[in-house]
């Protein structure tokens, strides 16, 4: 690491909730999944692919959560992915029909064709529908890939450490099973971290993960380095901290790049300007409107939505590249006043929710590709490692205890635990009591038994997931947040009630598993304290 | 006498530094013989009650509380060590635990004292150019509608 004035980790978190319902034909809620692999991952693996061919290396951090994993391997969701597809491409060839005299519109029109046909082709033809294959082949090129916990809960509000573990170690386990080798990093969800944690993460052969910065720096005894090296907890394993300027930069809908006037707006989109009658057969409902992906609008500015001006993919895409560059040039900035500040070049990490990159900010990938392309280019004061490289040659660090944090609002817990949903939390430690206990007999139990005690944990764990206190604490969907904990802790009620009792129905098991069929090869012994 | 209910678990959650959230559970009635066995007459009791014992400076909170209330959001000192209980105040003022916690470490909410073996470290410096902490707000779960 000579010769650079600073190091960059750029840190990428993928993750959306379970959400799959084949009880129904369609789902609107599946489209959270669809969209993202529409806007973002493919877009990001057309991306760093393109980069591979050209001879770069792409010494990017992702983590991909076990529940997204288990979406994007679903058989079902890979089919009603590809029908929406194929729906939205024909969308598109409408859209260059009904736009064509209005150059503005088609411009974006012709695009939006271009994207989807991409899309279309990366997906189905050239992937297979392999995602997960496809970041697995990037690995010998750089890209690091991060364990992270089965379901996404917050592991701080667990009740004790059986259940942190169990989530731990079914993300580790089924890390080890994708990728072909056991993790080395691990993205705790929400980044939350409390201490204890990082003994759990020592005891299934973790290396390191990800604080927000407060974590770091409220530490005990405090860091030497700030928040620009890794430290080592007393445990061993070692920790990087987010660095709030580079965060800033992108995160930030205000102050940040994804607020230029030239950029796409979100949230104006056909589905709900088009005339009903020709909008309504693209749509996943019957009634009630909801996007499609075609944004015919920028930024524009702080005006009202009917106000804004057309957008132009081209100067977009250019103002990305162009964002890319200060970028960088902001991090040799901020290298510069650490300079005689720290006895070594700063080194910066930057993790970002990866569907903010083509979801909310469309031209977000173009972003990335360009920072990893200037950043590995002759001259740069700058170079993205992964976290990996970075503590190969940093052996001697500093043992600290972080605080208790999470990047949440606030920077503790409170956006998971508050007045809108604290309610949830009585049941869901009672269940894990209960889970504990029931599962201390699997070693005995027959198949049936077993079958019930596996389902009786991918409950709970669908039930843990940060995702629905989240979702009530925003208010976006709340009715779907709390019915999916209700359904999951019915479930889980109904199957313990079976177990307590010796009379499990494995038809009853078998179409609760229908329902609820991730981890497959889980195994309820992993709850055992 | 009429069923006396009582709590059946009692838990405490850090929320931050400053706030706990404590909640206790209460399952069916009748519950006055456990009481009565640790030898509280329960026609006695008065009110139930909150104690928070901070071990760090030694002082303690009652707050008084109605079991329907099933939980309560505590203020407390960042960096103190707490346990809290759950339980009665009789007639004479004396308090029974019947739920108690276990010792909880609040986080920090500031820098630690400067380290005497920190290498010359120019903190002041260090502290200006990364600012105050002001930690984030996740977009995680923004893509929900």
């Amino acid at each position: 690491m000579s010769g650079e004035s600073a190091t960059l980790v750029l840190v990428l978190h993928a993750h959306l909730p379970f959400v799959r319902h084949p009880e129904h034909p369609a789902f609107l809620e599946e489209t959270w999944l669809f969209e993202a692999i529409t806007e973002c991952y493919l877009p990001l693996l057309e991306r760093l692919r393109r980069l591979v061919r050209e001879g770069f290396d792409i010494p990017l951090a992702i983590n991909l959560t076990p529940t997204l994993c288990e979406m994007l391997e679903d058989s079902l969701l890979q089919g009603r992915y590809r029908a929406r597809l194929a729906t939205l491409l024909q969308l598109a060839e409408r859209e260059m029909e009904r736009t064509r005299t209005q150059p503005h519109a088609y411009n974006a029109a012709l695009h939006y064709y271009g994207q989807l046909s991409a899309a279309h082709t990366l997906y189905n033809e050239t992937l297979g529908g392999d995602l997960i294959g496809s970041f697995r082949d990037l690995q010998p090129h750089g890209l690091e890939i991060l364990a992270s916990a089965a379901t996404h809960p917050v592991l701080p509000l667990l009740s004790d450490p059986a259940s942190q573990r169990a989530q731990i170690r079914i993300g580790v386990e089924g890390y080890t099973q994708r990728f072909g080798h056991p993790p080395r990093g691990f993205w705790l969800p929400e980044c939350a971290f409390a201490p204890g944690l990082d003994t759990l993460l020592a005891e299934a052969g973790l290396t390191h993960f990800f604080l927000d910065a407060h974590g770091m720096l409220f530490a005990r005894p405090r860091p030497r380095s700030g928040i620009f090296a890794p430290a080592s907890t007393p445990s061993g394993v070692a920790c990087f901290a987010r660095d709030a300027e580079s965060t800033r930069q992108v995160w930030s809908a205000g102050e940040g790049y994804p607020g230029d006037p030239v950029y796409r707006e979100y949230y104006r989109d056909l589905g709900h300007d088009a005339e009903e009658a020709y909008i309504r057969p693209y749509l996943l409902t019957e009634t009630g409107r909801h996007n499609v992906g075609f944004k015919y609008h920028r930024i524009t500015g702080q005006i009202p939505l009917s106000e804004k001006a057309f957008y132009a993919p081209d100067a977009a895409f250019a103002k990305a590249r162009a964002h890319a560059a200060d970028f960088l040039h902001a991090r040799a900035v901020q290298a510069e006043r650490l300079r005689g500040v720290l006895p070594h070049a700063p080194v910066i990490v930057a993790p970002y929710d990866a569907e903010l990159f083509g979801h909310w900010w469309y031209e977000g990938p173009a972003f990335l590709e360009e920072v990893l392309r200037l950043a590995a280019s002759p001259g740069s004061p700058v170079r993205v490692r992964t976290p990996s490289a970075i503590l190969d040659a940093w052996p001697e660090r500093q043992v600290l205890e972080p605080s208790a944090s999470s990047w949440g609002y606030n920077g503790y817990f409170e956006t998971w635990l508050s007045g809108v949903n604290d309610w949830m939390y009585p049941d869901l430690h009672q269940a894990e009591a209960t889970m504990q206990r029931l599962v201390k007999g699997y070693a005995e139990a027959d198949d049936t038994r077993r079958a019930a005690l596996d389902q009786l944990a991918r409950e709970l764990l669908l039930a843990q997931a940060s995702d629905w206190a989240f979702i009530l604490s925003t208010g976006t969907v709340p009715t779907y947040a709390r019915g999916r904990i209700e359904t999951h802790l019915a479930r889980f009620r109904e199957i313990a009630g079976m177990v307590e009792a010796g009379a499990v129905s494995p038809d009853r098991i078998d179409a609760i598993r229908a329902q609820d069929n991730l981890f497959p090869t889980l195994h309820a012994d992993v709850f055992l304290p | 006498m009429t069923p006396f209910q009582t709590p059946t678990g009692f838990s405490a959650m850090v929320r931050n530094p400053h706030s706990l959230f404590l909640y206790w559970t209460v399952e069916g009635e009748g519950g006055g013989d456990r009481i009565g066995a640790r030898g509280i007459d329960i026609r006695a009791v008065q009110t139930w009650m909150l104690r928070a014992v901070d071990h760090t400076d030694g002082t303690v909170q009652d707050i008084d509380v109605q079991l329907s209330w099933r939980n309560y959001y505590l203020h407390v000192q960042p960096d103190h060590v707490y346990d809290v209980r759950l339980g009665v105040r009789d007639a004479v003022g004396e308090f029974h635990a019947i739920a108690r916690s276990e010792s909880i470490p609040m986080p920090p909410a500031d820098w630690a004292s400067p380290d005497d073996d920190a290498d010359g470290v120019d903190w002041e410096r260090l502290l200006q150019i990364i600012g105050q902490p002001s930690p984030g707000a996740s977009t995680c779960g923004a893509h929900a509608p």
